[in-house]
């Protein structure tokens, strides 16, 4: 499957090696085996031992496997995560392109060192921060894997809240100048318009729906999403 | 104070005979006659017409310009560029390079042919996401840019995706087009959404509404598609009786705070100071400008008749 | 002290009216801008450099504090009738480019040691309203690191004017400059001072109503800076609407005891009464009570200097009577 036709990409947090199965088989295009997010600091090394079963059990249930790592964390979360069967990476609040650069050199020695055909392993960049939005196109240029561009969870990472008509401040502007860096580089975009009270973690099928939908409607092409009831509200809305 | 009065420029296909010869009737202030539109079939026999139809679009006084197809860009301007046209059009355009290579042409042309050198103005139209990346650079690219747009409906193909009516995908690129535009010193045109990526013909109280609309996002004018919009844009466009009353008590107040030692001065709730005296300014030079405009086209069209 | 700088509400008022200038210290405001700029004719341009320093101590006085604007045309003249001990700010309109911040810095550094003021301590607010400022705007806001607070505010009539706009309409004119402002000074680490738009179709300047529901919208989206006004009529509704009431200074309590009912579980996160109680939520009820905790700071010492004031007045009153 093309990067640009993966509708759903659904967040399993490593924490819970249990449910990754369960997960894995909700029929989401791509699973994000999340080592930053949803694993609490304390808990990072557990988890990264569970990355080799955990690619494993995505790929067997047909969905592209990828991983979310801390760029500030690059080193031990790209050796945790570089096996054969990861089909890409999702780098969280990636704020340089000299950052980047490094993630790309590290996976690229990795995938030498594995025997993974180069340049197999891409990159889903989340631009979550202000200087990584405001760089935002000089970052997807550093390196070829750069396949995807999101703004993931920006709006909590950046402390973005509801303005009075219920659109999420800063949000609208940065969700089309992210389609538009995309575009003009060639990335697919993703993401939902997501509007107040409506957030990920309490997103239902019906909002999730209304979101995907206005996602689609102005350029994404499917987005990150948290609970395995919202693939197929995603899969419907960017049919 | 130069102001250029290019409110309404109706868009043409040189393939539609009837369309061409009517196009001057309809009060715009410019008609673009569309070679672009034609398909490649039939781009011979509309390159032929070229002269007739600039000579008839002109009639009602309008200023003329040709959309050329930048396939064939040299062949398109060879046919176009003739005593009595005003410039191109000039859509899907990428990069500088290739304002800049429209530019020599015409520049060759103007020449060849007897015109004022660098009196061919040119419209630019984006339609691809890095083009409004990177419209700082094209918009400086030539001085002969007088105007730029968005092509909406091909920007949304090119970006592959189905606009939604309620929900303005392009509010970023406009606002960038509106902002790079006026930086350089060059007019933004477009409609306001939906129209602008939905176009159709509706009552001419909605489009006067949405051009005053795409007015006060910083258009300088619009693309009409459709004869119909042409009277409600250019009223739009034009300051009303009652806006250039309101902006002469605007000035006359700042001008009697000024001798009485205050440069803040309230009118009807509102402050008046420096930038207040000074768009009101603009407002009443544009409604003189406009006014101009409409008395030379007026002349054009008695000797028409 | 506290990490915020409290300016919630301020007033733009030409310094060549001695009225405004005079009372300014009755309006409880944060901060009150000495206009040498679009309020003040061209005529009265040197008359109003002699009267800077005097006003500085006037509005002082109220524990307000005292910022400048000066004219983009006289920047060396103006920097030196407005930099004087107790000058806080200093706004330079239609910023076109980061050269002019910097030269201006230069000057300033120049008159600041001249003038015995604290090095550096003299903030430079570069005012973007034009569109060659938007072009340049993360140039600008990085020209200097006077530069603390950045004025993400738009719709202004210097803006309007050139981008050849009629103001007051019922939709929002400035996504993208508002934008590009705010990213850059987000990205630099600046204070943002924005305000989300909430239309005002009058156009009036002395709206109290509106310029709450302006000011609390800013707040819930998170801001604490205010943009400021023209009239006396919009400070209180400025200073209310940035102040949390006591109900969020409330639920941002029961949200930090939510959280650590989080920290104990070995979740990141966990629903309570419908809501998501994670470290994003704990972020934000923090910055509540904390913000709440420096309004009511700030609002004791504008009290103390302005019953000072009084004392002072009365006493001088007494004297002359």
């Amino acid at each position: 499957m093309e990067p640009s036709q993966r509708r759903s990409w659904l967040l399993a947090s490593l924490s819970h090696p249990d449910r990754i199965e369960t997960l894995a088989r909700c029929g989401a295009d791509a699973i994000v085996l999340d080592l930053v997010e949803f694993v609490p600091e304390e808990a990072k090394h557990a988890a990264r031992h569970e990355v080799v079963a955990a690619i494993a059990t995505v790929r067997a249930a047909g969905a592209a496997a990828f991983t979310m790592v801390d760029p500030e964390l690059a080193y031990a979360d790209l050796h945790a995560c570089v096996w054969p069967g990861l089909d890409g990476v999702v780098v969280s609040r990636v704020e340089s392109a000299a950052q980047l650069r490094e993630i790309d050199e590290l996976i690229s020695r990795l995938e030498h060192e594995r025997g993974i055909p180069t340049g197999a392993v891409r990159i889903a960049l989340a631009l979550e921060t202000a200087r990584g939005n405001q760089d935002g196109y000089e970052i997807a240029c550093a390196s070829p894997r750069v396949s995807a561009l999101t703004l993931g969870r920006a709006d909590l990472i950046m402390d973005l809240r509801p303005e009075p008509d219920g659109e999420i401040h800063l949000m609208p502007y940065l969700m089309q100048r992210l389609v538009i860096i995309a575009g003009a580089l060639g990335k697919t975009p993703l993401g939902a318009w997501w509007r107040a009270p409506d957030r990920g973690l309490l997103a239902t099928p019906q909002n999730t729906y209304q979101a995907a939908q206005r996602g689609r409607a102005i350029g994404f092409k499917g987005t990150l999403c948290l609970h395995p009831d919202q693939i197929d509200p995603i899969h419907r809305a960017f049919a | 104070m130069a102001i250029l009065v290019r409110r309404s420029n109706l868009l043409v296909s040189l393939d539609d005979g009837a369309a061409v010869k009517e196009a001057w009737r309809h009060d715009a202030d410019a008609v673009t006659l569309d070679l672009e539109a034609v398909p490649a079939a039939r781009k011979a026999e509309a390159r032929g017409a070229i002269a007739q139809a600039i000579a008839a679009a002109a009639r009602g006084g309008a200023e003329v310009f040709v959309r050329i197809d930048r396939t064939f860009l040299h062949a398109d301007l060879a046919a176009a560029v003739r005593p009595g046209l005003d410039g191109i059009v000039l859509s899907n355009i990428q990069c500088a390079g290739e304002v800049l290579e429209a530019d020599t042409a015409l520049l060759a042309l103007e020449r060849e042919r007897g015109i004022a050198v660098g009196s061919l103005c040119i419209i630019v139209l984006l339609e691809s996401a890095c083009a409004v990346w990177d419209m700082r650079a094209i918009v400086r690219a030539s001085p002969r840019i007088s105007q730029i747009g968005l092509d909406e409906i091909n920007l949304a193909r090119s970006l592959g995706f189905e606009p939604a009516p309620q929900l303005d995908p392009f509010v970023y690129a406009r606002g960038r087009l509106a902002v790079e535009a006026t930086a350089a010193k060059v007019a933004a045109v477009g409609m306001s959404y939906p129209l602008s990526a939905f176009p159709r013909e509706h009552r001419a109280q909605e489009i006067e509404t949405a051009a005053t609309k795409a007015k006060n996002l910083g258009m300088k004018g619009v693309l009409c598609p459709f004869p119909s919009w042409v009277a409600p844009v250019n009223k739009a466009f034009t300051p009303s009786a009652e806006l250039v009353a309101y902006n002469k008590r605007v000035r006359a107040a700042f001008a009697a705070g000024v001798a009485a030692g205050t440069a803040a001065v309230p009118l009807d709730g509102r402050m008046v100071d420096v930038p207040v005296d000074e768009w009101a300014i603009v407002v009443i030079a544009t409604a003189e400008a406009c006014a101009r405009r409409d008395a030379h086209k007026r002349a054009a069209l008695a000797r028409a008749i | 002290m506290s990490k915020y700088t409290v300016r919630r509400s301020g007033l733009t008022m030409p310094i060549v009216t001695a009225r405004f200038v005079d009372n300014a210290w009755r309006r409880g405001c944060d901060f009150v801008i000495l206009d040498l700029e679009d309020s003040v004719p061209q005529h009265m341009k040197p008359h109003a450099r002699t009267l800077v320093n005097a006003a500085i101590a006037k509005i002082a006085r109220a524990g307000t504090e005292p910022f400048a604007r000066i004219n983009h045309e006289y920047m060396l003249a103006d920097l030196d009738a407005v930099v004087w001990p107790g000058i806080r700010r200093i706004r330079y309109p239609k910023t076109e480019c980061g050269d002019e911040v910097r030269q201006m810095d230069a000057i300033i550094t120049r008159l600041e040691r001249e003038r015995g003021i604290r090095p550096g301590s003299i903030e430079i607010d570069p005012g973007i309203e034009t569109a060659i400022g938007v072009t340049n705007v993360y140039e600008i806001a990085a020209s200097s690191p006077r530069i603390r607070e950045f004025g993400a505010t738009s719709g202004g009539y210097d803006l309007s004017r050139d981008l050849g706009v009629e103001m007051f309409v019922d939709y929002d004119q400035f996504v993208y400059v508002r934008g590009e402002s705010e990213l850059a000074a987000r990205a630099l680490g600046l204070g943002v001072r924005v305000a989300p738009f909430v239309a005002n179709t009058s156009g009036s300047v002395s709206d109290g109503d509106h310029a709450y529901r302006q000011a609390e919208a800013a707040r819930k989206c998170g801001f604490h800076l205010g943009t400021g006004g023209l009239n006396p009529a919009v400070v209180e509704g400025h200073n209310r609407g940035h102040t949390p009431s006591d109900a969020d200074v409330r639920d941002a309590h029961w949200v930090l005891e939510q959280y650590e009912r989080v920290l104990a579980s070995a979740q990141t996160w966990l629903t309570i009464d419908n809501r998501v109680i994670d470290r994003y939520e704990a972020a934000r009820a923090r910055d509540t009570i904390d913000w709440a905790r420096a309004c009511a700071e700030r609002d004791r010492e504008k009290e103390q200097a302005v019953a000072r004031t009084r004392a002072a007045l009365a006493a001088a009153t007494g004297e002359a009577g």
